[in-house]
């Protein structure tokens, strides 16, 4: 078959076809391939049809469980008022008025038993790190399966540092007297407090939750996002750090806090958003050495998880040549020899 | 430093899960599907069986082929045995209004013109005619727009004989058209 030598011109977009019959089919072709073209992703689909087996109304459904929400949100806060705000007012020795706001979180803060002096967390020794930015993560407990793999389990998110900057004491809470309002900063500093000196993310994590409470729209979002993810990642929990993490605009977040971001939407198997975070900091040059390592070693690990290994390999060439003794290197290099073409 | 990546990500990319198969070529599937059955199968259906196949013979795949050549030869044997099954959802369909007919245009694309629909259910009735490979092939030619040389290496087979299937699918589809049109036109 002399033909067979070349491909045949394509009917849809080639020469105009000669006979009748080539024409029906150029048509033909034109239109199925107009008619079978996928109408939207396949993931949506999924979603959709995950959703369909319900067999109710979802207009309905959205409805009742909007109208269940307030109608426990009402409930709970009855009792609240009913039981829970009379007993601190009685306790502080004050009369709770009919819609206090501040003079409640006084009675409360008052009520509250404290002990009677913050702990403060000792300075950091001369000894430390002499750039702290990504000191070396601590040993993992036996406990958790994936501790290798956790990302930036020692990144200092309240107070990113850039090398050659002095070092910082460890956050110091406010001397308090015991009868002052919970402000904002003054429950970040306790928070920050418990998650430095007594190393106690839990403690740290309630007083985030009572800062959320009592100041939903606070002016300190950002450092309460900061430290509640340490706290949230020293707990494991990273799962609930990735999900607070994914509320920040990435141009709001230091870039300690976008690679931790990066490296858990990479861990999470969403590696086209992964490389976005880690993709921006690779790419900036004013990203410190030690994160952009990581970041571009990332970045090759996301294209080598998508299947792009010519974009991995670039990226781990690229690596070896900016970071010859990097953390990496072997690692880098036995991809880059498996994959050799 | 502790590798936040390493343990976990670059070993695993040369073998990967089967999420990660999902992720990279589940809408490849999908649309190899919808070309394939020409309106006559759920897309969606087959997309969730090849991925199903894919998890059961994953261990036995690894390492024999490129993970979109092996992806397309299960897609197509899923779609070829949805072929065959339609007929049972047609029956299906007739005994209860739960379950939607889709195995015919009409239901796939009821939007369309009614000509196009009937020319394109006309087309994929020729196509089945075809032997299975030059099928294949001619429907990732003209409908995928994809080179000779990219079938090949999707369908692992070689250059050449791609080429060839074209040529006798086409040589086929053009007589069956021939006469196709010259019986509307009597």
């Amino acid at each position: 078959m002399k033909d067979a030598k070349r491909d045949p011109k394509r009917l849809v977009g080639g020469p105009e076809p000669r006979t009748g019959g080539e024409r029906w089919l150029r048509r033909a072709f034109s239109e199925a391939a107009e008619l079978t073209a996928p109408r939207e992703p396949a993931v949506r689909v999924f979603k959709r049809r995950r959703a369909e087996p319900l067999g109710v109304p979802r207009r309905w459904l959205q409805l009742a469980l909007a109208i269940a929400v307030v109608m426990i949100a009402g409930a709970t806060l009855a009792a609240y008022q009913r039981f829970v705000r009379p007993h601190f007012a009685d306790d502080a020795g004050a009369t709770a008025p009919a819609r206090p706001t501040k003079h409640a979180h006084r009675a409360i803060a008052s009520a509250r038993p404290e002990p009677e002096t913050v702990p403060v967390p000792p300075p950091v020794p001369e000894a430390a790190p002499a750039t702290p930015v990504l000191p070396a993560a601590p040993p993992a407990p036996a406990t958790r399966p994936h501790s290798l793999t956790r990302p930036a389990a020692a990144l200092p998110l309240s107070a990113p540092r850039w090398p050659g900057e002095a070092p910082r004491a460890a956050p110091r809470a406010p001397q308090e007297t015991g009868n002052e309002p919970p402000t904002e900063a003054r429950l970040l500093s306790r928070a920050l407090a418990h998650l430095r000196a007594s190393r106690d993310a839990a403690a740290a994590l309630a007083e985030l939750d009572e800062r959320d409470r009592l100041f939903p729209n606070g002016l300190l979002s950002l450092e309460a996002l900061r430290i509640r993810t340490e706290a949230l990642l020293d707990l494991g929990r990273d799962r609930e750090a990735l999900a607070a993490l994914d509320g920040a605009a990435r141009a709001s977040l230091t870039p300690p806090l976008a690679l931790v971001r990066g490296e858990l939407r990479a861990r999470a198997g969403r590696y086209p958003e992964a490389l976005e975070d880690l993709g921006a900091l690779a790419a900036d040059e004013s990203t410190p050495a030690a994160l952009a390592e990581r970041a571009l070693y990332g970045r090759a690990s996301c294209h080598a998880k998508l299947h792009d290994v010519a974009a991995a390999r670039a990226d781990l060439e690229r690596y070896q040549a900016r970071f010859p003794g990097g953390a990496f290197h072997d690692a880098a290099d036995a991809f880059l020899r498996s994959t050799a073409p | 430093m502790r590798s936040a990546l390493l343990p976990s990500v670059l070993p695993a990319a040369v073998r990967p899960t089967i999420d990660d198969l999902y992720r990279a070529h589940a809408a490849d599937v999908r649309r190899w599907a919808l070309r394939l059955g020409g309106g006559r199968l759920d897309a969606d259906d087959v997309v969730q069986e090849v991925f199903l196949v894919a998890a059961r013979r994953q261990p036995v795949f690894e390492g024999e082929s490129r993970p979109a050549t092996w992806l397309f030869k299960v897609t197509t044997r899923v779609a070829a045995n949805h072929r065959r099954r339609s007929w049972l959802r047609r029956f299906w369909s007739h005994l209860s209004a739960q379950v939607p007919d889709r195995s015919t245009p009409a239901e796939q694309w009821p939007d369309a013109p009614r000509d196009a629909r009937e020319r394109v259910t006309e087309l994929y009735a020729m196509l089945d005619r075809l032997p299975e490979r030059q099928r294949e092939a001619i429907i990732l030619f003209e409908l995928e727009e994809m080179t000779s040389e990219a079938i090949a290496t999707l369908m692992g087979v070689p250059h050449a004989t791609v080429r060839v299937w074209l040529h006798r699918a086409r040589e086929r589809l053009a007589r069956e058209a021939a006469a196709h049109v010259e019986g509307d036109e009597s």
